[in-house]
């Protein structure tokens, strides 16, 4: 039997997203600190506007203060994660909006939606002429989304019950015992990247692309969080390609493996941890990649798409990298991108809906999860193999010897295949909508596992239905489905439980 | 305590970065011998 939803329930849940959307209004003081010193005075009144509203919102549901001797428990917390990945974005658009770069109020929230969930698939129009503040603000949008709204919350606040919305976010590893020191170590990661990112960025953007001190740093800060966060973002509608520099392509690439690294393989790094090697996950994206480099290295000398090793090598490394860790970032046109078929097409299709490791900002399947299917397809033809009696006891490496059982496996691959499934119903509407099946294929699976490259068929022009499409498949494939499971869950409670 | 906890941090940021800038060249190593070999013939 279903059990209605209790008065304290949606007092807690409402409480919760409160408490967020206060932390994504405040979120707005920076681009409006940006849009003040650059003079953009439209651009800081549509940021006042959206950090005015966040504000009454959230200071109104602080009025519905949760009874003290409850705390989240996981459905809750499942609950608030998948309404906040919906309410977030509506609150992240109303700038985006307002700005002008947009043509009706859905592109906006799609353009959101592609930020919070570090996609970078955009809909802006003429972004090449975007306020510079506006622009900071859609990467900002990269910056909360990959490090985790509700992760930024509980720093601040440490709300009760702080470990149910930490792994609802799809974040199972904890590195330390307590979450606020995870999310500490989580910003700790995040800060020297910064530091080390920008700085790079910074002096590339001077000495070798010639911008003046101020416009470097607007670069080197937006292609920094587009980075790291595996966003995809671009403050330029050419991508990476309009610093035509191999300098700023290898910093980039750098800040793109560090951001599909889980910040546990972060931890075992930084603290000098043996063994690394043996990690079932590790082994997999590291497989994963160079058979997919290999596949789209080899399909682009076959369609004398370059004919020098060193082009060759460069384009295929960076946009397989940009593929397999969810970023999205091109140094080619879409129209080129486009054209790529063959194996050099497959290559990038399987390393996009591949993904990145757990608990990093990337998307698609994840790699433990590739890795547990393979061994758990072994284990299965091993059973088959092996007489009868024969006992079967598999295990695997993930910072210590675990045990893979039967129940962990076919949670695995129900997520797997719900990933499949996902890319497959996508692809599914947009062949519906006249589209060829390459191309409906290509853009399904780059917004579905978060990545954001694209071969052209989303522009402002696309048909209404796919932007709705898009905007689920994003959101769905950033909560890994079990959020949104729990968020239906709930509704179908709400009006139909006792 | 927090001066050893900030050298510490540094220290382990640092390693982090440099093994994730070995990586981008050791895949480009592996990239670039693919590129020739397809290219060129083996």
């Amino acid at each position: 039997m279903l059990l209605k939803p209790s008065r304290a329930d949606f007092h807690r849940i409402i409480h919760d997203i409160g408490v967020i959307l206060l932390v994504s209004a405040a979120a707005g003081v920076f681009p409006l600190i940006w849009a003040l010193l650059e003079g953009e005075w439209y651009a800081a009144g549509d940021l006042l506007m959206m950090i005015g509203i966040g504000v009454v919102i959230g200071g109104a549901t602080q009025a519905f203060r949760p009874p003290s001797n409850r705390g989240v428990d996981w459905s809750h917390g499942l609950v608030v994660v998948g309404l906040t990945w919906l309410a977030v974005p509506a609150l992240a658009a109303i700038p985006l909006w307002l700005s002008g770069h947009f043509g009706q109020p859905i592109d906006a929230y799609f353009e959101a939606m592609s930020g919070i969930t570090t996609t970078g698939l955009s809909l802006a129009q003429d972004l090449d002429h975007l306020p510079v503040s506006i622009n900071v603000w859609r990467h900002t949008i990269h910056f909360l989304g990959g490090q985790g709204i509700v992760l930024a919350a509980l720093t601040f606040f440490s709300a009760s019950g702080a470990l149910s919305l930490y792994q609802a976010e799809g974040r199972e590893e904890r590195i330390f015992p307590s979450v606020t020191s995870t999310a500490r170590f989580i910003w700790l990661v995040s800060a020297v990247h910064l530091v080390i990112g920008v700085s790079a960025l910074f002096i590339d953007g001077v000495v070798i692309q010639g911008f003046d001190p101020g416009r470097s740093l607007f670069h080197a800060v937006t292609i920094f969080m587009a980075a790291f966060d595996t966003g995809g973002f671009s403050p330029q509608s050419s991508s990476i390609t309009y610093y035509r520099s191999p300098v700023f392509e290898a910093v980039t690439a750098v800040l793109m493996i560090a951001g599909a690294m889980s910040f546990g393989l972060h931890h075992a790094i930084w603290h000098r941890k043996k063994r690394l090697g043996s990690n079932l996950e590790i082994r997999t994206i590291v497989s994963t990649f160079l058979i997919t480099l290999t596949l789209t290295t080899v399909g682009l000398a076959a369609i004398g798409a370059y004919s020098d090793p060193a082009a060759l090598t460069r384009r295929s490394l960076f946009h397989v990298l940009s593929a397999h860790t969810g970023t999205g970032f091109a140094t080619v046109s879409t129209a080129e991108l486009g054209r790529w078929s063959g194996l050099a097409y497959a290559g990038m299709a399987i390393a996009m809906a591949l993904g990145g490791m757990s608990s990093s900002t990337a998307g698609g399947v994840k790699s433990l999860r590739i890795g547990l299917t393979v061994r758990a397809i072994y284990d299965s033809v091993k059973v088959a193999l092996l007489p009868e009696r024969a006992v079967i006891s598999s295990s695997f490496r993930q910072y210590g010897e675990q045990r893979l059982n039967p129940k962990l496996a076919q949670s695995v691959m129900a997520v797997s295949l719900l990933y499949v499934a996902l890319y497959l119903a996508g692809a599914g509407i947009a062949i519906a909508n006249g589209f060829p099946l390459e191309q409906a294929l290509f853009e399904s699976v780059s917004a579905s596992a978060n990545v954001g490259l694209s071969v052209g068929l989303t522009t402002p022009t696309m048909p209404f239905v796919l932007k709705v499409v898009y905007i689920l498949q994003m959101w769905v494939g950033r909560l890994e489905f079990i959020a949104a499971f729990a968020l239906i869950g709930f509704v179908v409670a709400w009006v139909r439980g006792k | 305590m927090a001066s050893r906890f900030t050298k510490r941090s540094i220290r382990g940021g640092v390693r982090g970065v440099l093994i994730e800038a070995a990586l981008v060249v050791l895949f480009a190593g592996f990239a670039y011998l693919v590129s020739a070999v397809a290219l060129i013939g083996p």
